[in-house]
């Protein structure tokens, strides 16, 4: 299904879907929103993204991440080395991508991952009151207000949790049953 | 303390999933993970086991809301009995799947979605809300519905087809019936609505009717009589360690919600309840030891036992006196175990040649008599035969029919006893006594690594005879937990006041 | 408004097992989805409809003012819909499959499993 109208509304909506989303996630503590319907409506843009491009597109375009690096001098400190790699991937990418000495590497960040990396925030945010002889998930709360967060506490962890699970399975379903 | 031991039988398998998850490119490491986790499980739940069986039903109220209002978990000794049987079959199911499931297979992410089943049992067994306990069980049923359609040979896929249909359907008409409790009584917590069925209500056939829809539901995922059918047309489709790990515990965990909201919730109109569940029972074990008795396939065979057996649990709950639910109780444990080795005697079975059919095999007992003597265990068990473990959990149901005067249930559950040891000695005759047809048994010689899988395969076998064994052989301990159980499930006010904190 | 939800629920619940029984692949499971929907609507009536009374606490109050809605059925329903979503995309790709492995779309061909006669793996 590739329209040139869809292809061209995608590129803006995307960001769009992606913005709502996240402040449909945090509102959703004292109003309606919250992870789940946030991760559907942050899946919409990359099930748009598939339809008008296909699943490989959508995988090069969000999922693979370059990490670029380069062999360590003999005399350099190990800490050194370790920062100047942290700025190479962080500071100038693109420039720095067309250096000679700098090597990439391709990361492609699977959907499981993401469903396990929300399972994994979601489970963990009842342990801290395991910790505390509480019951399980029983919430924290901090004193001080974020804007759009509002009072930070460890139900967000649990909501993002939901956020990232629920993508990452939309992603799943998306990816099996385009690629026929 | 009390809420960490409560959580870990949940907390373990969901952990060791998602490490799995992370992991899944790389099956060796997937392998360490569930079998460690199965491990921490195993003793977990038996601490918990120790901690319900000194200090009483153990809580924990979720997110700290208080009880009618939050999701409660509550382990009494009947769901900590079903949770401790569940971990040993689960590492039993986790040390066969090693070796014994094709390596396809183990890559499709099979070990966190059998890490995810294990969970979803000890949810539906540790939580006292009802509708926590449908999330439980959906969970349950999607992790069967992938473990049965992995891999996706022909009669895999048709036999998910059959086990998805049916099986969504009870779902909706458990929630159906959800709706309506709620509906009726305004809460959903299992000990307030036990508080309510014991008041006074205006409307007690509207609960009924609620029970009539859970009847159906459980009855379902539990393969009594009219709705047993997808059983045995599912059950024998996938690999060995996958159907020994359904067959072996779904059943019985549908069962087990049978038990406990028939004794906690939906008490009010025993006139209609008891001589209904009397009937079932009665069906449910002479169809399904009659579907057997017909069965040339040594995994059909033990399929249809299933629904025999499930007739007996049945009867326990139709009886309702504190002896037959201890039996009931009793015999659950027994014939998850039983059932299991024998699904996985017949997968060591099959490695050695190919096949499941009865005409086809032969000369087991010649070339593997240590093998014959764990099967022989196992089946006199199933049959109940005194030293053994069903033995046990026939005498306390029969004495118990015999002392409420249900004559004509005991002598129809004896008479399939009979009709089990005819099946049990037709899979002897056939696969282990018979000469190999059109072959020479004495020349079929496996290759060393063959040999060496086929011998790690019998770990787990012997695992699971250790503990037949010990609930039979040394019967005392195990029937005085299962005594205390049902006389928690019949006292329900230890559990609606141990919930409610009165 | 009362009245019409119990007699669309019958409809639902009609239409959709004269669905299941139906024969074909895809009335099936056209037919697990209406029903999935007719509990879901079975559940969210018996919960007593209340119009334009959400169970949200306004800013300035510490408790809901009456009339509101009872949120547990919605809770309920949200969290069955849910599951209901992810079964039934598993139950959709699974159909596919058969087709495909089966290559008919019709449910009477399937009958191998229940035979007694041994099969060849």
């Amino acid at each position: 299904m590739k329209t040139v109208i869809l292809a061209t509304a995608i590129r803006i909506l995307i960001p769009i879907f992606l913005l709502f989303s996240v402040y449909t996630l945090f509102r959703g503590h004292n109003h309606p929103g919250g992870g789940f319907i946030g991760g559907l409506i942050g899946s919409i843009a990359f099930v748009f993204h598939t339809m008008t491009h296909g699943p490989h597109h959508t995988v090069d375009t969000f999922l693979k991440v370059n990490l670029y690096g380069y062999p360590r001098q003999p005399n350099q400190s190990r800490s050194l080395y370790l920062m100047r790699m942290m700025r190479v991937n962080v500071w100038r990418r693109r420039r720095q991508a067309l250096h000679q000495d700098i090597r990439t590497h391709m990361v492609r960040i699977e959907p499981i991952s993401i469903i396990a990396t929300g399972l994994l925030l979601a489970a963990s945010s009842g342990l801290p009151a395991l910790l505390t002889q509480q019951p399980f998930m029983t919430a924290f709360w901090t004193d001080f207000y974020l804007p759009i967060i509002g009072r930070p506490g460890t139900p967000i962890l649990f909501d993002i949790g939901v956020y990232l699970l629920v993508i990452g399975i939309v992603l799943k379903i998306t990816f099996v049953m385009s690629e026929e | 303390m009390n809420h960490l031991l409560l959580l870990l039988p949940l907390l373990i398998p969901l952990y060791a999933a998602i490490l799995c998850l992370f992991f899944w490119r790389y099956v060796k490491v997937q392998q360490y993970i569930a079998v460690l986790a199965q491990a921490g499980l195993l003793v977990s739940t038996f601490l918990l086991l120790l901690e319900v069986n000194t200090n009483g039903i153990a809580t924990t109220q979720i997110g700290n809301w208080p009880a009618p209002f939050g999701i409660t978990l509550a382990a009494d000794l009947f769901s900590c009995l079903m949770v401790l049987t569940g971990s040993i079959v689960g590492m039993a199911i986790h040390l066969f799947s090693i070796k014994g499931l094709d390596r396809g297979r183990q890559t499709f992410g099979y070990y966190p979605i059998l890490l995810l089943l294990q969970l979803g049992i000890g949810g539906v067994c540790l939580t006292g809300d009802l509708f926590n306990m449908f999330v439980w069980f959906e969970l349950l049923l999607i992790c069967c519905f992938v473990l049965i359609a992995l891999g996706g040979t022909k009669p895999q896929l048709e036999g998910a087809i059959k086990y998805v249909t049916i099986n969504l359907l009870a779902s909706g008409f458990l929630l159906t019936g959800i709706g309506l409790v709620y509906g009726i009584t305004g809460t959903l917590n299992l000990a307030e609505l036990g508080l309510m069925a014991r008041a006074p209500m205006t409307h007690p056939s509207m609960v009924t009717l609620a029970g009539m829809f859970f009847l159906v539901a459980f009855g379902t995922k539990a393969a009594i009589f009219p709705l047993f059918f997808w059983l045995p047309a599912s059950y024998h489709t996938p690999p060995i360690a996958i159907s020994s790990f359904i067959a072996g515990l779904l059943t019985k965990v549908g069962m087990y919600a049978m038990i406990r909201l028939f004794t906690l919730v939906f008490i009010q109109d025993k006139g209609l309840m008891l001589p209904l569940f009397t009937v079932l029972a009665g069906l449910t074990m002479v169809i399904g030891v009659l579907g057997a008795a017909s069965q040339n396939d040594f995994r059909k065979i033990l399929s249809f036992h299933i629904v025999s057996q499930i007739g007996y649990m049945l009867m326990g709950l139709a009886i309702s006196t504190p002896l037959a639910l201890a039996g009931s109780i009793y015999f659950i444990m027994h014939n998850v175990l039983v059932k299991t080795n024998l699904f996985l005697i017949s997968g060591v079975v099959a490695h050695r040649h190919g096949t499941y059919a009865l005409k086809k095999l032969g000369s087991v007992y010649l070339q593997h008599p240590f093998l014959s003597l764990l099967f022989f265990i196992s089946a006199f068990s199933l049959a109940g035969i005194p030293p053994f473990s069903g033995f046990w959990g026939k005498f306390m149901l029969a004495k118990a029919g015999f002392e409420a005067d249900y004559f004509g249930l005991v002598l129809t559950s004896l008479a399939v006893s009979l009709l089990t040891i005819f099946s049990m000695t037709k899979i002897w005759n056939e696969v282990f006594w018979k000469r190999k047809p059109e072959t020479d048994p004495l020349l079929e010689v496996m290759t060393e690594a063959d040999l060496r899988v086929n011998r790690l395969l019998h770990l787990p076998v012997v695992f699971l005879v250790v503990f037949i064994l010990f609930i039979g052989v040394y019967a005392e301990p195990t029937v005085a937990l299962a005594q205390r159980a049902a006389e928690q499930l019949l006292n329900s006010e230890m559990y609606i006041n141990a919930v409610l904190k009165r | 408004m009362e009245l019409i939800l119990p007699f669309l629920i019958g409809i639902l619940f009609a239409a959709s097992l004269y669905l299941i029984l139906h024969r074909h692949f895809f009335k099936l499971i056209l037919g697990l989805i209406i029903f999935g929907l007719a509990n879901n609507l079975f559940v969210f009536v018996i919960g007593r409809l209340t119009r334009g009374g959400s169970a949200i606490i306004p800013q300035e109050d510490s408790v809901a003012t009456e009339p509101f809605a009872d949120p547990v059925p919605q809770a309920l329903l949200l969290t069955a819909i849910v599951i209901g979503f992810g079964i039934q995309a598993f139950a959709i790709v699974l159909i596919k499959r058969v087709y495909q492995a089966f290559g008919t779309n019709d449910l009477d061909d399937m009958n191998s499993t229940d035979q007694i006669e041994e099969q060849e793996k």
